[in-house]
């Protein structure tokens, strides 16, 4: 690497983009971290999102979407597996220093690939939840160096260990 | 037969509308009890109807849109699915709302954040779509709510942290260590 000495590196973030509301949250939460960092984007192929909607211009990697309600089991299983070979090409070419996300299920083989390289996590678990925990965030509770949530009840009730900062949406 | 989208500028008459909305997914079942209901509810109804195959005949209606101000603007009741980001975004804004699970969502999550609104009174939770007229009348006949009022996320300050400790190559166990079980209002 380029970079280091004394003051702060300039690091690079990997943010995956699921699907609408888990999407707009991390978002919101890019705008609000503004431009000190360079960041990446994980997007599906099929993303209808258009990148210029993205609050900080980063390098956009495309990637496979797994279908959770494929009729056979088998097939959802394959497309996690293609998800996780993308996964790992888009870490060799992005070499992120943190990955940044809110999930949902497309985020898992990724995260688990960067818990494999020693590649710092942060989880926010999605707006929605009040009361329960999403699978993904079950997942990432064990997996995530920060763990955050957005409503405090989830934090009272199911992720002590959680911090509560507020709502992203 | 209405394919032409409901324009956004047009005044209405001093009820507003009821607008009916979806997000970007699909949720037929919501368009369909709406648009049945549409002729007792003695109000124009709106419909933004997602990638759904149900297309209503009941009102305008439109497929997506960039915004849903304009439609919020003229809303006297807002129907919909039980997205977060609709929630919140109607209920800062005041309007009546009444909230119907799209059960083919993950794991139904929708039900969690309707039914932590519906139980502070803040919502009407329609559970039966064959009386979603019902549940449109009430929301009619309720006082305009109090706008609800959520603290600005602190979530970038956390997060902001943390990542400044790498960038810095301090030890992300101790800064992670710093946030861990902590409310920040």
């Amino acid at each position: 690497m380029t970079d280091g000495g004394e003051s702060d590196r300039r690091i690079r973030i990997l943010i995956p983009l699921g699907e609408g509301g888990h999407s707009k949250e991390i978002l919101h939460l890019v705008s609000l971290l503004g431009d000190r960092y360079d960041y990446h984007y994980m997007m599906v192929r099929e993303d209808p999102m258009s990148t210029d909607r993205l609050p900080v211009k980063g390098r956009v990697h495309r990637c496979h979407r797994p279908h959770l309600k494929e009729r056979h089991q088998w097939k959802a299983l394959l497309g996690y597996g293609v998800l996780a070979l993308h996964s790992a090409g888009i870490l060799l070419r992005a070499r992120p220093h943190a990955l940044v996300h809110a999930g949902p299920a497309m985020t898992i083989p990724v995260s688990v690939l960067c818990k494999i390289f020693r590649i710092p996590i942060v989880f926010i678990e999605t707006g929605s939840r009040v009361h329960t925990a999403s699978r993904t965030g079950r997942f990432l509770y064990g997996l995530a160096d920060l763990f955050l949530v957005q409503w405090p009840e989830l934090q009272e009730e199911i992720f002590p260990d959680a911090c509560y900062a507020g709502l992203l949406l | 037969m209405p394919a032409t989208p409901a324009s956004s500028s047009e005044p209405r008459g001093e009820g507003g509308i009821v607008f009916v909305t979806v997000g970007t997914t699909d949720f037929d079942p919501l368009l369909r009890a709406a648009d049945e209901a549409a002729p007792r509810l003695g109000l124009p109804v709106e419909f933004q109807i997602g990638i759904g195959a149900y297309e209503p005949r009941g009102g305008a209606w439109v497929r997506h849109v960039p915004s849903l101000d304009p439609y919020y603007d003229r809303a006297a009741v807002v129907v919909a699915h039980g997205g977060a980001g609709t929630i919140l975004e109607v209920l800062r804004r005041g309007i009546p709302l009444v909230s119907a699970e799209n059960p083919d969502r993950p794991d139904r999550h929708q039900r969690d954040l309707i039914g932590h609104m519906a139980e502070r009174g803040r919502l009407i939770w329609c559970e039966d779509l064959s009386r979603l007229d019902d549940a449109v009348k009430r929301a009619l006949a309720m006082p305009r709510p109090e706008p609800l009022v959520t603290p600005p996320p602190r979530v970038h300050e956390v997060v902001g942290d943390f990542l400044g400790a790498i960038a810095r190559r301090e030890d992300r166990r101790a800064a992670a260590r710093r946030w861990r079980g902590k409310r920040l209002e």
